[in-house]
């Protein structure tokens, strides 16, 4: 009686690892995100504006393929995101006016130049990759009750830094576009 | 006999009293009208956008919302209380507790913020007939007039964002150019009616 108990237990056990297994698999075969050189920053594959599907692949695949100090974003914002950090950032084109190149918003930190310090080596400058955990995978995209009212700032605040008015402001993406909502 | 017909009338003026006592509150508690043409709601509550008439009811300071009304003071709100079905459940926000939407003049006739979408042209294409373009309004259910105010269902910092937010966007998207003076749009206390600091 015991005996079969006991094997009965091991049986559930057994299936619930399976199930817990197969859900983790999936998980990774379909991430929300993907990592982008040079700095291992997410880019968001669940963006829809920011990652639209190659017809040919069926698959979401980013408007870029690096985050450097050089790159061009084709619209804007962008979002990147170090897992360690809360939330992710928007990112933006420097005008050249004022020099070119990305900048970033953080809600404390305010538009700073691409990339933070903390990810280029202090002694020679170069990138140093932040270290992504294996599970970041599994992460999940960011909720639209932070995007709300963080990218209407996070627009306000580039368009004010750097005199982006009318059209051009207008142009930026909003929160609904970046999650793919649909038209009102 | 007779004392009979006064006990009816006594009887039929409490009625009557009981009435008129729960009618009156009735009337105080209607915090939105629709307007024509979509029958989006304009706030009662608002003593700068519905300011009373010589008969202390409050009034709209516009009688319709069209892509021509002309604003006397700017932002207005207004609201579509069915709007959470879009985006609702994906925001976390209960529904009725939605934001307003604010509205601003612009060149191009009256544009809208919304916190999610940015400035649009008004109306959203969900109010028009997709074939003829004919405004198509907004099916509100009963009780819609003694929803809540915005105060009472937007928590305080997001009315201070979204007023904050959408006066900022309005003015980098075409105040500047028209010129329009910033301290000239209304904020969320103003809009609220909150007595001044």
């Amino acid at each position: 009686m015991f005996k079969e108990r006991k094997s009965l237990a091991l049986t559930f056990t057994f299936i619930v690892l399976c199930i817990l297994g197969l859900l983790i698999v999936s998980s990774a075969g379909a991430a929300n995100w993907q990592i982008m050189p040079p700095y291992n920053v997410l880019w968001p594959l669940w963006s829809p504006a920011l990652s639209p599907v190659n017809p040919a692949t069926g698959l979401a695949t980013p408007l870029v393929s690096s985050i450097t100090k050089n790159t061009v974003l084709p619209t804007q914002p962008g979002l990147v995101w170090d897992p360690a950090q809360v939330t992710p950032w928007a990112i933006y084109n420097t005008p050249i006016a004022f020099g070119g190149g990305l900048t970033y918003f953080d809600q404390v930190y305010g538009m700073n130049p691409w990339p933070p310090s903390y990810m280029l080596d202090p002694a020679t400058g170069a990138p140093a990759p932040i270290t992504l955990l294996s599970t970041w995978t599994l992460l999940l995209p960011t909720s639209l009750a932070h995007l709300e009212y963080y990218i209407p700032l996070a627009n306000a605040t580039y368009a004010l830094s750097y005199g982006v008015t009318g059209a051009d402001f207008l142009n930026l993406l909003t929160a609904a576009q970046i999650w793919g909502l649909p038209p009102i | 006999m007779l004392r009979k017909k006064s006990c009816y009338t006594v009887l039929a003026l409490m009625v009557l009293s009981s009435f008129l006592a729960t009618g009156q509150p009735t009337v105080q508690a209607q915090n939105w009208v629709p307007l024509p043409p979509y029958n989006i709601l304009w706030p009662l509550w608002s003593p700068v956008l519905s300011p009373s008439n010589a008969a202390g009811t409050p009034t709209p300071i516009v009688t319709s919302l069209t892509r021509n009304t002309i604003l006397p003071v700017q932002p207005a709100l207004a609201w579509d209380p069915d709007w959470w079905t879009l985006a609702g459940p994906a925001t976390g926000w209960p529904m009725g507790e939605q934001p307003p939407w604010l509205f601003y003049n612009s060149p191009t006739g009256l544009v809208y913020f919304d916190v999610l979408y940015g400035i649009n042209p008004w109306p959203p294409a969900k109010y028009l007939d997709p074939v003829t373009g004919a405004p198509a309004p907004i099916s509100l259910l009963p009780g819609y007039s003694i929803l809540a105010p915005t105060p009472a269902t937007l928590p305080t910092t997001q009315a201070i964002y979204l007023f904050d937010l959408a006066n900022l966007s309005y003015l980098l998207a075409y105040g500047n150019a028209l010129g329009v003076s910033p301290s000239s749009l209304l904020t969320a206390s103003q809009v609220f009616g909150l007595p001044a600091i």
